[in-house]
């Protein structure tokens, strides 16, 4: 029982981080892209805009629920839903931190460090598609449904990246436990200088990895299946008030969850170069927490940055991009890595 | 001025001898076509040929083929319904349709009017030869009623679908017939609906469904209210059908209504990304008409301003080019530019849009005392400006990607069409009316005139890229050069006296009171006049015919967007959504000039 | 804690299994099996048998049923009365193949029954992934290697045959 109550309280505590960041990761946005853009950005609500969040959760609370009368119905209500929870349960088994010592207990900084975290990560990421896929057939409308057929042809190529750039790293780390990534990069150097981060010995695995997941978040370039110029919002066309804050959530959730992941599997998670990783004294344990936060937010900013320098991709070139230069560079780094493993031996 | 009014149309088969016709052109129709062309009048440097509208496909296919002529432009078509024009006669023809050719090797403009009578109100199509007639000729069948032989798709154009009257003749009330209690909407006309009554024909061995997908009038990309109905296969466009139309303001028939400076404040709102070059543009076919010699300072301030114009203008293009490719930070650098244009108009005119800074004759005011300091502070921190935007786009990958070899049309292709400015240009034809057939001051002035090569959205966006350094270039020089002086004519019965003096001033305040009764002050010769002009998106012209009141009697705008947007479905068939999205920024459609 | 469990998951897999087969509308269908799909997954974690879990998801929840969703929208199977005639013609082939199936799974299930269980092993309990991955990669080398020979066989038969009915695209 004690162990549900501590997962149950670490889940409370994840879902709330998660939620209130996304509310500020739209500032950021908006903060940065403002800066990038020679603007000032939200500053009237709150010092700085820094209540602007607030502002916008009420509005989209009181906004007009508008449920279009040609949609259907059932799907058109589960939709955002089904969007917006697996982008939120992906960060389930991303540990935050290493251990804390609460109460004299030694918790993990994970909500669930499960034998199978990366399988369960692609699983979960791979069940996004259905809110945007159902989102833009129920919704009935021509530009919704080219959204969701977009989406869906897109995040199912990309996935096939996404998962196949893993496994040279799983195959170093020879396990799936994302607690054992973290702490495999933690020990040791690469060349000597280096710390042993992923990002350092598999840089293949980690640029397909950070753009098939630029694509999995479908932001610009790849935020086709949106394309506001085209498709006027794509999938969420028709979506009003809340509904829409869910859609506008979860890419900012899965924003988030992303940029994690990338820290943890490529850049050493909470592992901060000079620190003793076995030291687990409380200070260390919170400082670990924060470092892991600053490497998350740099990959959040990076998302920002670039949606805001570049144009979109055209359907097919995104389509060639996966298929025929992400796909076999990813295939390539498992067999460079198999080389490397097998004359190591 | 001369008194005989060579115009007139109601003149019986011309009486003069051939020897006296300067214009070769209009030498060798005469030759070839004796009993066609009825009338040759040479004034203010044009060249009008009045001909019986029988043969005038063979007149315009000898045109454009015999190698001396080779008038390859049909640089538009419109019509004049003479009714109630002085002298006018019930048993002559009722109207004149409009031929405007230029021709690009030799360099010369040809005006041929064709004759149609009210009671066979048709004339032979000329599509066939000049495919960019098509949408030329819609138009004057949507507002005269004049059917086209043998035209492809002879469907009203601006007017919805089910209107009933031809709202540019003269029986036709400037305030319209009230309000149209025949809107049904169950009628397909209404909706335009392209497919009306046509069969689908269905090819397709896998049996897949084609979509046809409504792009607009209400669309993020469409900048302003145009429609495109594109059949769909997968991503693919198989067919593209521009619905236009919705923002027509009928500003050619308010021409006939407005008196002639009146009518500055409504040119404002044709290319509302450039207003001042309207104004300029419009001023300039009248002045002609009156023979009006312009002081050099207006001359200078007007080419000053109309480069800002054009530079502003190709600002917002770029701007919405940008992000209709995705990139939206460009757009907000390119609009801070044209901010700092629109605080210089401001500064000039008194308004940032509606500009109404021309007057026939001059201009309403001069420059401020630091119009130079404010026009040189802009032009010295304008090229870091554009250096920034190609440092984002040009070389950059997925740009690349997205136009080249997108949106091709040809150098032939896009003279037929009758395209012009930069679309015409990024297709390899040098041709530039600043340089071709200047106007304004440009012949005094040092500039190049970009080209492209392959006729790609990628090459339209280097030749504008090119075109704003030369634009800088140019506003440079005209300052420097920039003259004192009077900045209207002198002549009294056409230019307002000052305010100060019209209080004061007995003269004053007759010539005060005689410009602004009607019939007294502005008041051209009977005639016709056309000034073409290198606006930002082509060649802009007024065609002014004039019966001698203060009213024009037929202003027709030969307006660049129009003529541009025509080729649009054969630049994208084939290619994919977003490409139509591309291509539609690189035409840079101005929805207010296109419909008018 | 556990039956429980397993019961609220075996009557979602059945009762989503059933309505698949009564929803009309091709898109509900698709939805319950993706609910079915889940609850077997569940079934497994269950079993301990979490990488099977998390394969289930992301091969079939993740790609084969969100493709199944990607042609029903496409071809807009929303009202199609061509498929209840195509369902007609085969409906007593359909009962055929249905009780054959049945009786080749009572057997199935009757004869292990008389096997007894499956013999536990700890290994697949604890490490389950690295136990999985040794068994697929040694003993069951030539049926893993098998199975993706015909995923490519399939595979290139569908390039060769789209190929065929439209030469001209690319």
């Amino acid at each position: 029982m004690d162990y549900a109550l501590e997962s149950l309280i670490k889940i409370a505590i994840v879902l709330g981080v998660i939620i209130t960041t996304v509310a500020y990761v739209v500032l950021a946005e908006r903060k940065v892209s403002a800066y990038i853009q020679n603007r000032l950005g939200p500053n009237r609500v709150g010092p700085w805009g820094l209540l602007q969040p607030l502002a916008d959760g009420l509005k989209f609370i009181l906004k007009e629920d508008v449920i279009p009368n040609h949609v259907n119905k059932a799907i058109y209500l589960i939709a955002p839903a089904a969007i917006l929870v697996p982008a939120l349960m992906g960060f389930a088994v991303v540990p935050f931190g290493d251990t804390l010592m609460v109460v004299g207990r030694e918790v993990q900084l994970i909500i669930s460090d499960a034998d199978i975290g990366v399988l369960y990560i692609l699983a979960v990421s791979s069940l996004g598609v259905y809110g945007v896929v159902l989102g833009g057939w129920a919704s009935n409308n021509k530009y919704a449904l080219m959204g969701g057929v977009r989406a869906s042809a897109q995040m199912i190529s990309y996935e096939l990246s996404l998962g196949l750039s893993l496994i040279g790293v799983l195959m170093i780390a020879e396990s799936l436990k994302l607690s054992d990534v973290v702490n495999l990069q933690a020990t040791g150097t690469v060349l000597g200088v280096l710390p042993a981060w992923f990002v350092f010995n598999q840089p293949i695995a980690c640029l397909v990895f950070m753009v098939s997941v630029f694509a999995e978040t479908n932001r610009l370039p790849f935020d086709l299946p949106e394309a506001e110029q085209e498709l006027v919002a794509g999938y969420h066309a028709e979506y009003s008030s809340m509904k829409f804050a869910m859609f506008f959530m979860a890419e900012y959730a899965h924003m988030i969850t992303a940029s994690a992941l990338i820290a943890t599997l490529f850049f050493g998670g909470w592992h901060l170069p000079g620190v003793d990783p076995t030291d687990s004294s409380f200070a260390l344990s919170v400082l670990k927490v924060l470092v892991f936060a600053v490497k998350t937010a740099f990959f959040l900013f990076v998302f920002i940055w670039v949606r805001w320098t570049v144009p979109r991709f055209r359907y097919d070139q995104v389509m060639r991009l996966g298929w025929k230069y992400l796909l076999p560079l990813a295939l390539l780094n498992v067999l460079l890595t198999g080389l490397y493993l097998t004359l190591n031996r | 001025m001369a008194e005989e009014s060579a115009e007139a149309i109601e003149t019986e088969p011309a009486e003069e001898a051939p020897e006296e016709i300067g214009d070769p052109a209009a030498r060798a129709l005469k030759d070839r076509f004796p009993d066609e062309v009825l009338e040759v009048s040479e004034t203010r440097g044009e060249t009008t040929v009045v001909c019986a509208k029988s043969r005038i496909r063979d007149i315009l296919t000898l045109l454009k083929d015999e190698p001396r002529l080779s008038f390859d432009r049909l640089s538009d078509v419109s019509a004049v319904d003479y009714t109630s024009y002085p002298g006018h006669e019930p048993d002559t023809p009722r109207f004149n349709v409009v031929y405007n050719l230029y021709s690009h090797p030799n360099n010369q403009r040809l005006r041929l009017r064709a004759q149609v009578t009210e009671d066979a109100c048709t004339i032979p199509s000329v599509t066939s030869i000049h495919r960019g007639a098509e949408w030329a000729e819609r138009e004057v069948f949507d507002m005269f009623g004049i059917r086209f032989d043998g035209h492809p798709d002879l469907r009203r154009i601006l007017m919805p679908l089910n209107f009933e009257h031809y709202p540019l003749r003269k029986d036709y009330p400037v305030r319209g017939m009230g309000e149209r209690d025949v809107i049904a909407p169950e009628d397909p006309g209404f909706l335009g609906n392209p497919y009306a009554g046509e069969e689908e024909e269905v090819d397709d061995p896998l049996g897949s469904e084609r979509m046809v997908l409504n792009l607009g009038p209400q669309h993020p990309a469409t900048h302003g209210t145009l429609r495109l109905t594109l059949e769909l296969d997968g991503e693919r466009i198989v067919r593209c059908i521009p619905d236009i139309g919705y923002l027509h303001t009928g500003f050619e028939k308010l021409g006939e209504h407005h008196t002639y400076n009146q009518y500055v404040t409504v040119t404002d709102r044709m290319n509302y990304l450039s207003p001042l070059c309207n104004n300029i543009a419009y001023s300039m076919s009248v002045e002609r008409l009156m023979d009006l010699e312009v002081p050099e300072r207006a001359l200078y301030i007007r080419t000053i301003l109309w480069e800002l114009s054009r530079i502003a203008d190709h600002m917002v293009w770029l701007g919405t080019h940008a992000l209709d490719i995705g990139a939206f930070t460009v757009f907000l650098y390119t609009f801070e530019q044209r901010e700092r244009c629109y605080n210089i108009f401001e500064l000039v005119t008194g308004a940032r849009l509606t500009t109404s800074y021309t007057r026939i004759g001059g201009l309403g005011w001069d420059v401020p005392d630091n119009f130079r300091e404010v026009v040189l502070d802009f032009v010295a921190q304008f090229p870091a400006a554009v250096e920034e935007v190609e440092r984002l786009l040009t070389r950059n990958r997925i740009w690349i990607d997205r136009t080249k070899d997108i949106g091709v049309i040809s150098a032939e292709d896009a003279i037929n069409w009758n395209m012009s400015g930069p679309m015409l240009r990024g297709s390899g034809v040098e041709y530039d009316i600043r340089k071709q057939e200047p106007f304004l001051v440009y012949p005094d002035l040092d500039f190049d005139v970009p080209v492209g090569k392959h006729g790609d959205t990628y090459d339209r966006y280097l030749v504008r890229m090119e075109e704003l350094r030369q634009s800088q270039r140019i506003i440079e020089q005209a300052l420097d050069k920039l003259p004192d002086g009077p900045v209207k004519v002198g002549d009294a019965k056409v230019i307002l006296p000052e305010k100060g003096e019209v209080d004061f001033g007995m003269e004053s305040l007759i010539h005060h009171f005689k410009v602004l009764m009607d019939g007294h002050g502005l008041t051209p010769e009977l005639g016709e006049a056309y000034v073409p002009t290198e606006s930002p998106n082509g060649e802009l012209g007024f065609y002014v015919v004039s019966d001698g009141t203060g009213y024009a009697y037929r202003m027709r705008v030969r307006s660049p967007s129009f003529m541009n947007y025509q080729a649009y479905p054969q630049m994208v068939n084939g290619h994919m959504i977003s490409d139509a999205i591309a291509v539609l920024g690189s035409v840079n459609v101005i929805a207010g000039e296109l419909d008018r | 804690m556990e039956t429980a469990v397993f019961y609220v998951l075996a009557t979602i897999a059945v009762a989503s299994a059933v309505l698949l087969v009564l929803f009309r509308n091709p898109v509900y269908s698709a939805l319950s099996l993706v609910a079915t799909l889940f609850a077997v997954a569940g079934l497994f974690v269950l079993l301990n048998a979490y990488f099977l879990a998390a394969v289930q998801i992301i091969v079939y929840a993740g790609a084969v049923m969100v493709l199944f969703l990607f042609v029903i929208m496409l071809l807009n199977l929303g009202h199609s009365e061509a498929l209840e005639s195509t369902v007609g013609r085969y409906r007593l082939t359909g009962v055929i193949f249905l009780c054959a199936l049945l009786v080749a799974q009572l057997t199935a299930v009757g004869t292990r029954q008389l096997r007894g269980p499956v013999a536990e092993n700890e290994a697949l309990r604890t490490e389950n992934v690295q136990t999985l991955g040794k068994l697929l990669y040694t003993d069951f080398l030539f049926p893993f290697e098998v199975a993706s020979i015909i995923l490519l066989v399939a595979l290139i038969g569908v390039v060769v045959l789209v190929k065929r009915e439209t030469p001209e695209t690319t």
